[in-house]
Formats: structure tokens, sequence, C-alpha cells
């Protein structure tokens, strides 16, 4: 094991109902300041893994070490506290609290972090082009604004690691290269991204793309900016 | 509806006590020696000690009597002096045709029993002559003879009046009856003003106003006994007699136990029925305030995936349901109060046709009950949104 993976699954498995094989002694390691994409047809394994990866589903087998701690020994609530620590996440259906401004979406996460800083909040929301949408409710933000309020939640309290499920799954072309340009902005700052998608244009972005197919990875490659 | 109720039940006892005070007096106050032949009557200045609320409670009324006999058209009947304000209020269930002797009038008036009018055919307006049997000697008076052989002259009183209904031979002393017979009578002649029916003795008594009793009878500022009302809310009807026969030297109280128990049964059952109905709305509230935290729990089951997603522990979850069911517990606390207040208010002048007393102590108590019943009504549906797996809820399922 790499001193400067901050990422690495070990013979990682996870199968549903004792019968469906999900994820097939998985070995996976990601370093520092890397973006890596996931890709593979639906069932391959691809949300699993980074649902394993986000400590929100732990493995049937195997182990995953992320910064350091090994993560499938914690319990929830240290699972919890490790998550908020170290991991941002970013979901395709963004999952901003809908009653909430923009503003409050990301101090949210503050408040569940440690303590608000208003204008840290600010700050991030300007860092992600949303400065002048700060008061705005999710539903009066386009698609593309909202995935950037998620994203900005999910820079919020600096953690080590972006993970993404989708993150363009739902944006026009448009909307989608604003957010493919913050993830490069993002990664150039040296933030360790790992995105999980079904696109093919964001497949050739990244340093690497790990391909899986029923559970193993297939064809892994290293990719250029 | 539990400020409702909580209001109602602090003032209950007060308001059905002064209901249950139509039943009459629950304590009669007596000569303390009746069988010693010493006046055995009581000084109306001693009465008015009754008045002296700092040193005798909760007296709500009290109605002094004075007793006598006499003859109407030669059939014997028993002369009551009472004051007939005081009689109205402490037993408001006499029903009077007419209208009643003027305490403060001085023309001589008289009511009778309804049985008596009947009897001897008068109606109101005509002249009654009363023949009052002269008192040749004190120690040979009417309540003096009747304890000879009967221990109660209330019920005396009543055996009196049967000599009206011919069963006199049982009820009633043969000697009083023969000396009925053989003792000197004055004539006086009263106004018939108002026929009395109470379904009880007082339909073969006549009354007559105290002071003219007193007067005629020659026992001046005098009674036989005193009937009085005591509230049972705040204190046993004991202390309250005893209170009297320490203020009122030469004295003796006799509570009218069937009435006083009658009373407390009353007030225990009516306070057991609102402690009842006041656990069953908070039992159907917590239920309500259970199923409405389910649901809330249910729509935002993507909102607490996403919480935990971002790191939000349990304890921080559980925290923030608990703020909001507390937050509306006190909010509605806040409502419920002020709506509980009218409708005590309501509720009271319906039902004891006077309004309910404003209570401070209430609004803590429905503030602390509304939110400690939103919180424990809230305990499962907040460990369902502990609970919630955000892997399957950010999946959409």
């Amino acid at each position: 094991m790499e001193k400067n993976n901050i990422i690495t699954t070990m013979n990682l498995s996870k199968c549903y109902n004792g019968k469906t094989l999900v994820l097939d002694n998985l070995n996976i390691a990601i370093k520092k300041g890397e973006w890596a994409n996931i890709m593979g047809p639906s069932g391959s394994g691809k949300t699993t893994l980074l649902n394993i990866l986000s400590c929100l589903d732990r493995p049937t087998d195997g182990s995953v070490i992320i910064n350091g701690t090994e993560v499938t020994r914690l319990s929830q609530d240290e699972m919890a506290a490790f998550r908020r620590e170290n991991i941002g996440l970013v979901f395709q259906q963004y999952h901003l609290i809908p009653y909430l401004t923009a503003l409050e979406n990301v101090m949210l996460a503050q408040h569940f972090h440690s303590m608000v800083d208003e204008k840290e909040a600010k700050d991030t929301l300007e860092l992600v082009g949303l400065g002048h949408r700060l008061d705005h409710i999710p539903a009066h933000l386009s698609g593309g604004e909202q995935q950037r309020v998620s994203i900005a939640r999910a820079l919020i309290n600096q953690p080590a690691i972006i993970l993404a499920d989708e993150p363009t799954g739902n944006l026009d072309r448009a909307n989608g290269k604003i957010i493919l340009d913050l993830f490069k902005k993002l990664h150039k700052k040296g933030h360790t991204i790992v995105i999980v998608t079904h696109d093919p244009e964001i497949g050739t972005m990244g340093d690497r793309l790990i391909r899986l197919m029923d559970g193993r990875t297939v064809n892994e490659k290293v990719t250029a900016l | 509806m539990v400020s409702t109720l909580v209001n109602i039940a602090l003032d209950l006892n007060g308001k059905v006590a002064k209901e249950l005070r139509a039943f009459g007096a629950n304590l009669v106050l007596l000569p303390d020696d009746i069988r010693e032949n010493n006046g055995q009557l009581i000084s109306m200045d001693e009465i008015d000690k009754l008045k002296d609320t700092g040193r005798i409670n909760d007296v709500y009324g009290y109605a002094p009597y004075l007793y006598s006999i006499g003859k109407i058209e030669e059939q014997n009947v028993v002369i009551v002096g009472g004051q007939f304000e005081n009689i109205k209020k402490i037993s408001p269930w006499w029903k009077v045709e007419g209208s009643w002797n003027n305490d403060n009038s001085d023309e001589s008036t008289i009511m009778v029993g309804n049985k008596v009018a009947a009897k001897l055919g008068y109606k109101i307006g005509d002249t009654v002559t009363l023949n009052i049997r002269e008192e040749t000697d004190k120690k040979e008076s009417f309540t003096e003879k009747t304890d000879k052989t009967e221990k109660i002259p209330v019920d005396g009183i009543s055996s009196a009046s049967q000599s009206l209904n011919g069963d006199a031979a049982k009820r009633w002393p043969l000697n009083i009856l023969s000396e009925m017979n053989q003792g000197k009578y004055t004539p006086k002649q009263f106004k018939l003003v108002g026929t009395v029916s109470t379904g009880g003795s007082e339909d073969n008594q006549v009354f007559i106003k105290l002071k003219e009793a007193q007067l005629l009878f020659g026992k001046k500022a005098q009674v036989n006994l005193v009937q009085i009302s005591v509230l049972t809310n705040k204190n046993p009807i004991e202390i309250t007699a005893s209170q009297i026969e320490k203020q009122i030297p030469g004295t003796k109280t006799r509570i009218l136990s069937q009435i006083s128990k009658a009373e407390g049964n009353i007030q225990d059952k009516i306070l057991f029925l609102m402690v009842l109905v006041t656990v069953l709305t908070l039992i159907g509230s917590g239920l309500s305030v259970m199923s409405t935290m389910t649901t809330t729990v249910l729509e935002r089951r993507k909102e607490i995936g996403m919480m935990k997603a971002i790191g939000a522990q349990n304890k921080k979850i559980a925290a923030i349901f608990y703020a909001e069911a507390g937050a509306v517990g006190l909010i509605g606390g806040i409502a419920g109060y002020i709506l509980g207040v009218l409708m005590a208010q309501i509720v009271g002048k319906s039902v004891f046709d006077t309004f309910i007393g404003f209570h401070l102590a209430v609004i803590p108590v429905t503030l602390v009950s509304t939110v400690l019943l939103a919180l424990i009504s809230s305990k499962i549906p907040v460990g369902q949104a502990v609970n919630i797996d955000p892997v399957i809820t950010l999946r959409g399922e």
C-alpha cells in the first residue's frame, strides 16, 4: 500500500441478501489529489462502490482505507463523523433542503461539522459562481445552480476527498460544462475527486478511468487532462 | 382541552360546593346540653359570630330558628320563627306561592305549609288567627320537653308537625300532646302572604318572622337552633364544626352526615371524571402528535438521508425533530391555553352559571404538559428518523 494513496480498497466485496454479488474482490487505489472517474454499465457496482467509499454503506468483505483510516471498522456515528471531516458528497439529484436558501443549505453542512460561519459559506458560494444567488431557495435556482450549491456544500468543510455520483446527469450540456469546469478548478487546487458517471466525455477527463463490469475492474487506464 | 379541564378542575370544588349548598344545611348548631334545664336557647349575639370569617371558615349561610306550639282553629300546629332572607339562601328548594315573609316589615305576616293551607282552606291574603301557647314557665319549654323523649330537636319539630297528619301518637310524645290541649293560648292575627311547599315537615308548619316569634314566645334575642350551610371544598366539615363550637360556647354542632357524605362523594366523582377525561384527552393528543410526526418523518426521509450523508450524527437528527416537536408543543400550548380559558368560561357559564376564575398556575401546567406530550409522542417517530438509511433514501426508494 503506497503512502500517498488516499483511498485504498482491498479484496472489497459487497453481496446483497447473500445472493447478489455487486462488488467482487475489488482492489482500487486512488492517490491524493487524483481525479478518478468510475464508469460502467448499470448494475456494474459503481454506485455501491461510491456508497462504500462515502462511508454510507459497509462492504460484506474486504477493507477500505481512506486517509489512513480503516473505515469498515467504524461505528455508525464514527462513520458519520469521518464522513463530515473527510468527504464531500455531490449527488445527481442535488438533495438540497427545499425550504432553506442556497446560503443556508451550505451553512447546514457547517452546522453538522462544527459551527456556522456565514462569511465562509458566502465565499464558497462565490467560488462556485453563486455569489448573487445566496438568498434563493432551490426552487428558484436552475438545475446547474442547484448542483453548484450542492458542490459548495460539499466543499464547505474542506474535505480531503470529493465524491460525486453522476453530477451532470440531470443537467443540460451548458450547465454540465459549468460543473465540469468547476471540478477542473478544484482538481487544480489539489482536491481528490472521484466521479461516478455514465458520460463518456467526463470519462476522458481526470487522471484515471476505472471501468467496472460485474463488480470487477476492467481495462483500467490513465487518462490525461 | 387540558387547559379547559384544568381551569375548570381548579374551580370545580368551589363551584360544585356552592351548587351542593342547594341541598340545604349540613350542620346544625344546638345548645350544649339540651337536657339540662338551663334555658336551652342560643343567644342571637353568639350567632353573629358565624359571620366572623377570621375565626370561622367556610360558612356559606345560616338560618336561626325559634319554635313553639300553637293552634289554628283548634288544630295543633308547630310555629316556626325564622329569618326568611337567610332561609332563602340556605334552603333554595323551598317553593313559596305568594310571597315570603319580609323580615324588615312591621306587618304581622305569616306563611303556612301547603298542607296546613289545604286542610284549613286558607288562601293568600286571608287573616289567620294563631293561638300561641303562653310560656308560663321557662323550664317547661317546648324544646326541653321534646328532649325528654326525643334527643333530636330538628326531627322533633318534624315529628311535631305530624300531628296534623294523624300519626302523632306514633311520633309525638304524649305528654306534649296533652299539654298542647291543656295550655293557655293567646290569639294573634296574621296576614297570610304565602304558602310553603318543600315535600318535608315544613308543609305542616306555620312560619312567622323571628323577631315577632321571639316577642310572642317571650324569648327575646334567642333561638332554639341554627341551621348552617358549610362549604366543604377547602376543609372537612368537622373543622368548621369544631371552630364554631370553640367560638360559640355553650353550644354543640351536629353534622348532617348523609348530606356531607353525599357532597363529598359527588365532588370526588366529578373530579375523578375530570381527571379521566384529561388523561384520555392527553392520550388522544399524544397519538395525534405521534401520527403527525410519523407523517413528517416519512415526508422528509430524503432530507434526513441527505443530512446523514453530509455528516449529521443521529443525536443531531433527533435533536432537530425533538426541537420541532417541542416548538409545536409550545405554540400549541399557548394557543391551547387561550382557547382553553375561553372554553372554560363557556362551560362555567353554562354549567355553573358563573365564570371560571383565572388561574396563573394553569399556564405552566398547560405549557409544560403540551411540550412534554409533544416530546414523548415524538419518541417513536424520532426513532424512525434516526434509523433512516441514507443509501436507500438518497437512491429514491
